[in-house]
């Protein structure tokens, strides 16, 4: 439980979006393009979920160069392309991941630099425990007869 | 490889990650090349530590490679006297990312593809799983062979040599003729390492059956074959019954030669026995997503056969990311050699 604080923001991550030392409106563009790629490639919602922590965690620890524009695009590229490739079997390329609106479009070699610095300052820590991992145990608990589970769980 | 005297390791000062170029290294000598790149003997400008230096070779299309990543992850996790310590990740023009680490302890190149083969898969991991196995109940490296023929020789003379009625389409492997032994071998993996009296401490001392149950592991290795796109084959020589009865998840294809009739190949597991290609080593077969090779995986749809948008910014040839297997594929000849103890 202890480690579990390297996979969750600092405490004090709201109240930085509140006195608007982060653009909160940003953080939500990057949080629904990504949810709109996962969509559109049909990933796992694990997968956006995983991409959403890690934009999290990299915004509460570093500083982009500014508030708006490609420095936010780049790195939510990264982070979705990061959590895809620890979740999926199959990942998108780079260039492929770069739909549904994005402004931007990057160069692999660029992503690449990105994703490095993102596993820096997450000290390669990307195997967040989230709530995806309890939704088997609780759907069992659920629905001993596992006749709906695939639909719950579906559903969850 | 390159061993550094006490003195010369700096253990304590570990710069920040990635924040230095591979330029504060002088590269002395390659040591090996693995299928991941290259790794160097490498001395610090600065200090005149001697490390060894792995360059990762980075995917263009998919950026920081996740078998990369994960040996990171794990690496900075160990902190032993026998495992090499990761010590820091530079970079090199060209975003290519280098590790250097102390020179501490030889890795086994139990996980390089022999003979030519070109293509990476997991009945290769699972070959250096077995080597490990092989090597804990040996005591000592199992095959240590200097070079690759010495290498080759080693597994020869151990598992049996290959041919093509144990291993269909083993000729056609690159290498395969000028590698090949020039007198029948035998396989002796049991004798060579069911003798309990060999056994090294950590095996001997534990309880009676689970020693067995080691060399049960070893004992039924197989020297292990091809994975191509067309064939896959497996060959057991020698009766080793397996006394364990689930099979690995591995390479199952449709083409695989066993002893005997096994469950359904493939079953859900992620390689499936679909198509003429089996798991990771599918080849350049357009298709991509929606020529499914993978089946679905029990959560959501593969992609391309429906609902997948037809347009979109994709690669080339309009056939979603058909080209090339998606982790550890490269560009070279089809045929694959997997030399493969499997665990039975």
């Amino acid at each position: 439980i202890e480690d579990e604080t390297n996979f969750v923001p600092g405490f004090d991550y709201l109240a930085r979006f509140q006195c608007q030392s982060l653009d909160a409106s940003a953080r939500e563009e990057s949080v629904a393009w990504i949810l709109k790629v996962q969509a559109y490639y049909n990933l796992q919602p694990l997968t956006a979920y995983l991409s959403v922590n890690y934009l999290d965690r990299f915004l509460y620890s570093r500083r982009l160069p500014e508030n708006r524009g490609w420095p936010l695009q780049l790195l939510a590229i990264a982070c979705l392309s990061l959590a895809a490739k620890m979740e999926e079997h199959l990942v998108p390329s780079l260039i492929d991941l770069q739909v549904e609106g994005a402004k931007y479009i990057f160069e692999p070699k660029t992503i690449q630099r990105m994703e490095l610095l993102v596993l820096t300052v997450l000290d390669w820590r990307l195997r967040s425990v989230t709530p995806f991992s309890f939704i088997d145990f609780f759907a069992c608990k659920l629905d001993p007869t596992s006749t709906f589970l695939g639909f719950l769980i579906s559903r969850a | 490889m390159a061993i550094a005297g006490a003195g010369q390791l700096n253990l304590h000062e570990s710069p920040c990650w990635g924040s230095r170029s591979v330029d504060c290294f002088e590269k002395l000598e390659q040591i090996s090349e693995g299928t991941y790149g290259q790794v160097y003997m490498a001395r610090e400008i600065k200090t005149g530590e001697i490390v060894a230096l792995k360059k990762i070779r980075m995917d263009n299309e998919r950026g920081f490679p996740i078998t990369a990543i994960r040996e990171i992850k794990i690496l900075k996790k160990l902190h032993h006297e026998n495992v090499i310590k990761l010590k820091e990740s530079v970079t090199s023009q060209g975003a290519k990312d280098e590790q250097g680490r102390p020179g501490k302890c030889c890795p086994i190149p139990i996980n390089n593809l022999l003979l030519g083969a070109t293509k990476y898969s997991p009945a290769v991991d699972m070959w250096s799983v077995g080597c490990i196995f092989a090597e804990l109940l040996h005591g000592k490296l199992i095959f240590p062979g200097k070079d690759e023929p010495e290498q080759l020789n080693k597994i020869f003379e151990l598992c049996g040599a290959p041919d093509e009625v144990n291993w269909p389409g083993v000729s056609k492997i690159p290498w395969y003729n000028n590698f090949k032994p020039t007198r029948p071998m035998k396989r002796r993996l049991r004798e060579a390492l069911g003798n309990q009296e060999k056994a090294p401490a950590t095996a001997t001392t534990r309880r009676k059956g689970q020693t067995t149950e080691i060399t049960a592991f070893t004992a039924s290795c197989r020297l292990p074959p091809i994975q191509s796109g067309q064939a896959h084959a497996q060959m057991r020589p020698g009766p080793n019954p397996p006394l364990h009865g689930s099979q690995p998840p591995v390479a199952a294809g449709p083409g695989h030669h066993h002893g005997k009739p096994r469950g359904p190949a493939g079953g859900p597991g992620r390689y499936p026995a679909n198509g003429t290609n089996g798991g990771f080593n599918h080849q350049n077969h357009g298709g991509g997503y929606s020529s499914g090779p993978y089946p679905p995986q029990g959560r959501g749809a593969p992609y391309g056969s429906s609902g997948m948008p037809g347009a979109g910014p994709r690669g080339s040839g309009g056939s979603g990311y058909g080209v090339g297997a998606p982790n550890y594929s490269q560009d070279g000849p089809t045929e694959v050699l997997v030399l493969d103890v499997a665990l039975t």
